[in-house]
């Protein structure tokens, strides 16, 4: 799992890549829930390069979803590849999670 | 080259030794020889300069005017020769020699006009004399050598000319026997061999000595090993304390190892004892991890009856489980004789936890599903049942569904599970466009869509869960939605339910190959029977 951070204005972009999957969900969790406690209201997850999500991964997302609202935040999610795109229809967190093709359209979603 | 590969093979003590005993030998060697040299050397010098003395003497020994005295064989009386060679054997004795003697020459003949032997009179004749004499005679140096006698054998000698006051000449000889010589060097040869042999023994011993008492605590160590992997490391297999009586507190690096050795091994044995707990801790989880998996299918139903529903329907289910414990589900059951109920399911995550949930869902379903009756409905209550603290948003995707026997039509809901595919009658195999919701169990309060389809005779549902299409091989890549596709669509249209479970089954594992299984794989396959089937 390949993590960077970058924030811009109170916004914290966590750019992702390889595999959301049992191995690689804990330390996204970890360190996106890190970036909360830090004071970190609007979380963009960017997942370009992330090219598959497995059912952990998802859980990762439902987890970050609630502790977001719960901090009274929002999070977006940008740029999925299609089959990750596939996942999140089929389990029906398209219609939970806000999804936007790009970091700009994310952006909008965040404001 | 060969000699140094022999040197590695020997024990510490040889390696110590041998190089020991070489160098013992090579100095005792020169030390002797170099000694006896020396010796033979300071013999032959020593002799030398004994019969110099005794030739320079002879004179003084005599009466001040002897030589100027003797003239012809009369000139001196018995007696005074008599008492001039008592004299002469005398100091000769004490001086150490065997002929000591002074010649007059005349007409090229020598006579004795003194001499330490006994029984040689005053003008005796030297009858054959020796080289030397002659030498002595010409040159008038002092002349030592090792001369041949004709008469008294091999000598070493000293000549010298004399005159007397009067000028006339005369020699004078000292003789030693050559045999005698060689018994002195024969006895200097055997004092240095002797002493030479035996520092080379003490040298010997005391470096046999040395070298064992350096190895003997490294062959009790090495000993001491063996015991220990033989006694596969027991606290009870313990060092000799008598191998390190001072603690660490020496400068003795054996006694230094054998206390450090002794120290690893305590803390070896507590590893060990450490080790052995925690394997016993490990095999426990495992034993309860495969307890949990036997529970586990218990929540499954038992293997389809046929008979059930008249023949009318095909069920076919399988699950491989990937750990002990898996996250998977399926369940079916008779709701009435008219209808039977469906579901499978996979729970995020793998191993205990996930186990754990599935339990709980599975039977919060069952429930469900007996006193709602409708799919959407079931989903709703049981998703609001799952999701009530649920803090670690475990979740389980469910597809579950309600098939009428007599006409065909299947009610269903999709809880964010894998989409089936179904295969017509002729064999062809399609994606069924279910809706998608959200998956069960992590958010409550969500509704579900309620969705109809008819089945009809000879067409089958497949129900599968991500086990199967997101297996990887050896080269890491996925089995895929478009392998599964090909797969079903390369099935006769008379497969039945279990024939179509059993080739997806090998086609997976014939793609997965060696590498270990990631998932769970659960497959349910429900197909009506063909038209012409007796459906009483």
């Amino acid at each position: 799992m390949e993590l960077s951070v970058e924030k811009r204005n109170d916004v914290a972009i966590v750019a992702a890549g390889g595999r959301l999957d049992a191995g690689g969900a804990p330390e996204f969790e970890t360190r996106c829930k890190a970036l909360l406690q830090e004071g970190a209201k609007r979380l963009l997850l960017d997942l370009a390069k992330v090219d598959y999500v497995s059912s952990a991964g998802l859980r990762s997302l439902l987890v970050l979803a609630k502790a977001v609202k719960s901090a009274g935040g929002a999070m977006a999610l940008c740029s999925l590849a299609p089959a990750v795109r596939d996942v999140m229809t089929i389990s029906g967190f398209d219609n939970i999670l806000p999804l936007a093709a790009d970091r700009a359209a994310a952006l909008d979603l965040l404001k | 080259m060969k000699l140094a590969n022999w040197y590695r093979r020997q024990t510490v003590r040889r390696k110590i030794f041998i190089p020991f005993f070489a160098i013992t030998l090579f100095s005792s060697t020169i030390f002797t020889v170099y000694g006896f040299i020396q010796n033979t050397l300071a013999i032959e010098r020593g002799i030398d300069k004994r019969l110099l003395i005794a030739a320079y003497t002879l004179p003084k020994l005599l009466s001040a005017d002897y030589f100027d005295r003797v003239r012809d064989p009369t000139s001196i009386s018995p007696d005074e020769h008599w008492n001039n060679t008592r004299r002469l054997e005398f100091f000769l004795n004490k001086v150490g020699g065997t002929y000591l003697y002074a010649l007059h020459q005349e007409s090229n003949r020598y006579y004795f006009i003194a001499s330490a032997a006994t029984d040689t009179m005053y003008w005796a004749e030297y009858t054959n004399p020796a080289p030397n004499i002659f030498e002595v005679q010409k040159t008038w140096n002092v002349n030592i050598s090792t001369t041949p006698d004709p008469d008294y054998g091999l000598l070493r000698s000293v000549v010298m000319g004399y005159k007397d006051s009067g000028g006339r000449r005369f020699i004078i000889g000292a003789d030693i026997r050559a045999s005698e010589v060689e018994a002195l060097k024969r006895r200097a040869f055997l004092n240095f061999f002797l002493m030479g042999f035996a520092s080379f023994l003490l040298a010997v011993v005391f470096s046999y000595v040395a070298s064992c008492s350096i190895t003997q605590p490294l062959i009790r160590l090495s000993n001491f090993t063996r015991r220990l992997v033989e006694g596969e490391f027991s606290n009870a297999i313990r060092l000799d304390p008598s191998l390190f009586p001072d603690g660490n507190q020496t400068k003795a690096e054996t006694a230094i190892l054998a206390f450090d050795f002794d120290r690893m091994q305590a803390n070896l044995a507590e590893h060990i004892e450490q080790l052995k707990l925690t394997q016993s801790a490990r095999e426990r989880a495992e034993s309860e991890l495969r307890i949990a998996g036997q529970i586990q299918e218990t929540f499954l139903p038992g293997p389809f009856d046929p008979a059930e529903f008249g023949g009318g329907v095909q069920l076919q289910a399988i699950m491989k489980t990937a750990k002990q414990a898996g996250g998977d589900l399926f369940d079916y059951f008779a709701l009435d004789d008219a209808h039977l109920f469906f579901a499978i399911g996979d729970v995020s995550g793998k191993g205990m936890p996930a186990a754990m949930f599935m339990s709980a869902a599975v039977v919060l379903l069952r429930s469900a599903a007996k006193q709602w009756r409708d799919p959407a409905e079931i989903l709703r209550r049981v998703n609001d049942d799952l999701a009530i603290r649920n803090e670690s948003c475990t979740f389980v995707t469910l597809f579950i569904g309600c098939l009428d026997v007599r006409t065909g039509e299947v009610v269903f809901a999709n809880g964010g599970h894998n989409l089936p595919r179904r295969i017509a009658a002729d064999g062809a195999a399609t994606t069924l466009a279910a809706k998608t919701n959200m998956v069960v169990g992590a958010l409550g309060g969500r509704t579900f869509a309620r969705e109809t389809l008819a089945l009809r005779p000879g067409e089958a549902l497949v129900f599968y869960t991500d086990g199967i299409t997101e297996a990887f091989d050896a080269g890491d890549r996925l089995y895929g939605e478009e392998r599964l596709d090909r797969c079903l669509g390369a099935l006769p249209a008379t497969a039945s339910a279990a024939e179509i479970v059993r080739t997806v089954v090998a086609d997976v594992a014939g793609f997965v190959g060696a590498r270990e299984q990631s998932d769970d794989i659960t497959m349910l396959v429900l197909r009506r029977a063909p038209a012409g089937t007796d459906i009483s």
